[in-house]
């Protein structure tokens, strides 16, 4: 019976696919897997990319050149990685393609694949880690009391309104304000 | 420790709460209703109703309890006199005793048979009556109050006592083998303070500031600075202590209702972030969720640090087969970064992707407890694989954070945490009693 693509998908969803199982699909799920790497799922396509190297056909080639031409970084990652996978006749082009790539992550990885040290290209390549603001962790509605908002300024150690400077004079004779000495 | 809350427990009060504790897992909670009676309600393997216990108060109660099965409470009656009221083996009537009252009484008791009550006179001094085989006279402690009192006792012979003064700061007085003067603790009261005692030595107060909130000051071999627990006040706070590290504290909010908020150990999975690319779904918003799903087993979720890591190298991970107790180079290099987190803390890196690719990974080397999330990930990856790192196994149920399905095909969210689950998640060294 053909294997259909909710049976790849089902293999390839989980957190940590179990990729022996996913290659043992064969040469049949390659059609399903090509489907997923020109599909909307950056995540499910790189699977779907490795999984094709693994199963290293000669349909395979074609997968992982799509993976290769992916505007997703990620995907193009996995596909670099899969050329590992792949007969050396095989490999050749995808990691032909993929040493041209503009990403410094993806070429480091094709040349890891093919066995070269990667270290020349990140000593050439800038930083292209995102420095992006972090978001800023929006308040927990957990807990609030109805009227309450969630940003409260907690300044530390004082109260709102509160002055640095204790009236030190009035405490030093163990007197409230306004109380007059006991005679 | 932990703040919880705030949780309701309803009622309409037109005074500020009062509460006491007789022992570990016993409160019990007093304020004036609208009706200007004494209403009651407690809490012993969960939260009675309200009961009445009659009069007509013109302030809000006090209550002290000095032993299992006695409470007394006291409250100010029309005749602005001072009227005690208590339970052992079932309630008593009323009694005065006497005294003119400008503010609600406090009491405490620092033994089974003691009770001392503290007032504001009509000079708006602080006055003290105590029992003990029979009721003392009144006695002047000066001071110019402008709030009712507060007053706990951490051990025999030992009171503190605490009044906002004219400067609306918090005020304290102390005695113990006789009365001290009067040190200021600053801060800017919008309401009576409230005091409970967890051990000997130990202090915590509670007050309202001018932002309405609940404010907290305590003494363990010093006085710390205020810290706000948050919540809109429409009263003062109460405050009481049924053990060491358990402090309950009510409110009454803009609803007029009670609210409480409670200090107590829980179980804690202390997270640091670590971000080499920022994930499609926002570190708040899986955090949020593993908050919802660890939350509904009663395991606390603490975000402890956010940091950028520049390490592009490492943002494409190779995790190798990504199976317990085995990392690999990479993960080796990019888990040492853990920039003073606890060594029982868990630490989760945020990487543009692994190699294979997976949504994330709990394998993690010796010492070095974390996971690591893709940027593609689920916004229930990242509770899962902590879940991972404090033991938990895969589970074939799209209704558990668990599941081996993938968290794409959780079909009912949030997704559950068994009681099994539970058990192991505790008994991981990575989740601390906090």
């Amino acid at each position: 019976m053909a294997i259909t693509f909710e049976q790849v998908r089902a293999v390839l969803i989980p957190e940590e696919p179990d990729y022996a199982a996913a290659a043992a699909l064969g040469t049949e799920a390659l059609p399903h897997l090509k489907s997923m790497v020109e599909g909307g799922e950056p995540m499910l396509a790189a699977k779907a990319a490795y999984v094709a190297s693994l199963i290293d056909d000669e349909g395979s080639v074609d997968i992982l050149m799509a993976a290769a031409a992916h505007s997703e970084p990620s995907v193009r990652v996995a596909a670099a990685a899969g050329t590992r996978n792949l007969a050396q006749g095989r490999a050749e082009a995808v990691q032909a393609t993929l040493a041209e790539d503009e990403d410094a992550g993806v070429r480091a990885k094709n040349a890891q694949a093919a066995g070269r040290d990667d270290a020349e290209i990140w000593a050439s390549a800038e930083a292209t880690v995102e420095s992006a603001e972090p978001e800023p962790e929006p308040p927990s509605t957990e807990g609030l009391m109805p009227g309450e908002r969630a940003d409260v300024d907690l300044a530390e150690g004082m109260m709102p309104g509160e002055s640095a400077v204790v009236p030190q004079a009035i405490a030093a004779e163990g007197l409230m304000p306004g109380e007059r000495p006991h005679d | 420790m932990t703040w919880l809350g705030w949780e309701s427990l309803g009622g309409t009060l037109t005074s500020d709460p009062a509460v006491a504790s007789w022992s570990s897992g016993r409160l019990d909670v007093f304020a004036r209703g609208t009706d200007n009676a004494l209403w009651h309600k407690w809490f012993q393997n969960g939260w009675s109703g309200w009961e009445s216990l009659g009069g007509i108060l013109t302030s809000g109660p006090a209550v002290a309890a000095w032993s299992a099965g006695r409470l007394d409470v006291f409250v100010r009656g029309t005749d602005n006199a001072l009227w005690h009221k208590w339970f052992q083996n079932g309630w008593s009537g009323w009694e005065s005793l006497g005294g003119i009252l400008t503010s609600g009484p406090a009491v405490a008791s620092w033994s089974s048979g003691r009770l001392d009550v503290f007032v504001r006179g009509t000079d708006n001094a602080l006055w003290h009556k105590w029992f003990q085989n029979g009721w003392s006279g009144w006695e002047s402690l000066g001071g110019v109050l402008t709030s009712d009192p507060a007053v706990a006792s951490w051990s025999s012979g030992r009171l503190d006592v605490f009044v906002r003064g004219t400067d609306n700061a918090l005020w304290h007085k102390w005695f113990q083998n006789g009365w001290s003067g009067w040190e200021s603790l600053g801060g800017v009261l919008t309401s009576s303070p409230d005091v409970s005692s967890w051990a000997s030595g130990r202090l915590d107060v509670f007050v309202r500031g001018t932002d309405n909130a609940m404010w907290h000051k305590w003494f363990q071999g010093g006085w710390s600075g205020w810290e706000s627990l948050g919540g809109v006040l429409t009263s003062g706070p109460a405050a009481a202590s049924w053990g060491p590290n358990r402090i309950d504290t009510f409110v009454r909010g803009t609803d007029n209702a009670l609210w409480h908020k409670w200090w107590a150990q829980v179980p804690t999975v202390r997270v640091h972030t670590k971000i080499l690319t920022n994930p499609n779904v926002s570190v708040a918003t899986v955090l949020q969720r593993m908050r919802d799903v660890y939350g509904s087993v009663g395991v606390h979720v603490q975000h402890a640090s956010n940091e950028t890591l520049n390490l592009p190298a490492l943002n494409d991970l190779d995790v190798g087969t990504c199976t317990r107790g085995n990392s690999t180079a990479e993960q080796n290099q990019l888990f040492a970064n853990r920039n003073n987190a606890g060594a029982n803390d868990v630490v989760v890196y945020f990487v543009r992707s692994t190699v294979p690719p997976f949504n994330g990974c709990a394998a993690h080397p010796a010492g070095r407890p974390g996971a690591v999330v893709a940027q593609g990930a689920t916004q229930w990856t990242f509770g899962h694989e902590i879940g991972h790192v404090l033991g938990l196994n895969h589970v074939n149920d799209n209704n558990r954070l668990m599941t081996g399905n993938g968290t794409a095909n959780i079909t009912n969210p949030p997704p559950d945490l068994t009681g099994g689950e539970r058990d192991t998640m505790v008994a991981s060294p990575f989740t601390q009693d906090l």
